[in-house]
């Protein structure tokens, strides 16, 4: 049995998970990042993207919206604006919502500012980036 | 003395007053345990952003940033959390009466982010300028409503169009008690940070400004979301104790025009009664 850690994901709204955990893997602003037992205090921040959370061998996947992250030796706590299960992803509206907000950013329209349609667009990869990650794995 | 079919007629419409107020009780009450989870809920994650932003300024020493910086002026925003529906007692009252208890002079130099169609209608009533409105924020809170008042303020903090940014909403000590307060958003005080103990070295990845550049925002937002929820559940909370006294004094008045209602058909019985004798009497 590895070394675990306590792993906390709070959201704005609730408490998404709460657990020991032998590993971390979460897409921090600076690239994919992993975190294991005993790693060095670090505070970081997040873009949208799967994190993968592996437990007793077992693998357990989300998708984390923006936030940041503070990893400790014992504890690692993100907190995160929106977290989602891959159940509570709706595939389709996920690749319409991708679309969207591709043509969106090509277009360039005035009315809506860049940061927000690049925001969504990310949003939209994240969730997107999870269902082929799941289908990938099950064709494995 | 008011006729029988007078107190009558009015002890049904005490009657029925007595009901709604009694089924507004009862949903409030309903809605206010609904409401008392969901502000709870929010709490982690702010004292989490608290800490983590504490340790930040505590560990990196003179930070400079400009959302911590303090400027001169003396230009005020307020984001007014009321509620979009009135019969709960002094609820909206009390949060507008910090505003203007703290703005005696009217002018342009105030502006006013309302949450809640109640605290925006007597506040333009008292002649303040309303730069925008939320009032769906206030009837089921979302992160998004908080982020886009976040976003709305903290706009016009770097744009130099406000000095400070200040919040009033009502705090939520419990059921039965809720008190109207008032906060300030930005300029961040640095100095309330300062009792949180740092236990270890941390690194920060940018940078430490740059996480800081990040969490200030949701630090706001938090704040933001905090302050809703804790303002709806207090608004469930003054409306069900508003709602209670008026029952109560609802049945107190049915008491009372019972007995005044029973007076009248005594007096209205004797008096017949005399008449009758009387009739007799002058019969014989």
């Amino acid at each position: 049995m590895a070394d675990t850690f306590k792993l906390h994901i709070v959201t704005p709204d609730k408490a998404f998970y709460d657990d020991d955990v032998n590993r971390v893997m979460f897409k921090s602003t600076e690239g994919d990042i992993a975190v294991l037992y005993d790693h060095i205090p670090l505070t970081t921040t997040l873009t949208s993207g799967i994190a993968i959370i592996y437990k007793d061998n077992k693998e357990i996947t989300a998708v984390l919206h923006g936030g940041f992250a503070e990893i400790k030796e014992e504890s690692v706590t993100i907190l995160s604006d929106a977290a989602e299960w891959p159940s509570d992803i709706d595939v389709d509206r996920a690749k319409a919502a991708k679309d969207r907000a591709e043509t969106r950013s090509r277009e360039q329209e005035e009315h809506i500012s860049q940061a927000r349609v690049n925001a969504s667009l990310m949003r939209a990869m994240a969730r997107v980036d999870l269902i082929e990650y799941h289908k990938n794995k099950s064709n494995d | 003395m008011a006729s029988m079919r007078d107190i009558k007629r009015r002890k049904t419409s005490v009657q029925s007053t007595g009901q709604i107020t009694k089924a507004m009780k009862l949903v409030s009450t309903a809605k206010l345990q609904k409401a008392k989870i969901k502000a709870e809920e929010t709490r982690p994650f702010f004292r989490k952003i608290y800490a983590t932003i504490s340790s930040i300024i505590k560990t990196s020493g003179n930070i400079k940033h400009p959302l911590l910086h303090e400027r001169e002026g003396n230009r005020h925003t307020y984001i007014v959390i009321t509620s979009n529906r009135g019969l709960a007692g002094g609820y909206n009252g009390n949060v507008c009466k910090l505003i203007y208890g703290k703005e005696k002079n009217i002018n342009q130099n105030v502006i006013i982010i309302a949450a809640g169609k109640k605290g925006s209608d007597i506040l333009k009533k008292k002649g303040f300028e309303i730069l925008s409105e939320h009032h769906n924020a206030v009837d089921v809170p979302t992160y998004v409503d908080a982020l886009n008042i976040g976003d709305e303020v903290l706009n016009l903090y770097k744009e130099n169009k406000t000095d400070k940014v200040y919040i009033a909403f009502t705090g939520f000590n419990s059921s039965i008690s809720q008190e109207a307060k008032i906060m300030r958003l930005l300029p961040l005080e640095a100095g309330n940070f300062e009792e949180e103990i740092v236990e270890e070295p941390m690194n920060y990845e940018p940078d430490a400004e740059e996480v800081l550049d990040q969490i200030i925002p949701k630090y706001i937002n938090s704040i933001i979301y905090g302050a809703l929820k804790e303002s709806v559940a207090s608004e469930h909370g003054a409306r069900m104790t508003a709602m209670d006294s008026a029952t109560n004094n609802a049945n107190d008045m049915i008491d009372k025009l019972a007995l005044q209602y029973n007076r009248a058909r005594q007096a209205s019985i004797t008096q017949e009664l005399s008449e009758i004798v009387g009739g007799a009497e002058a019969l014989k």
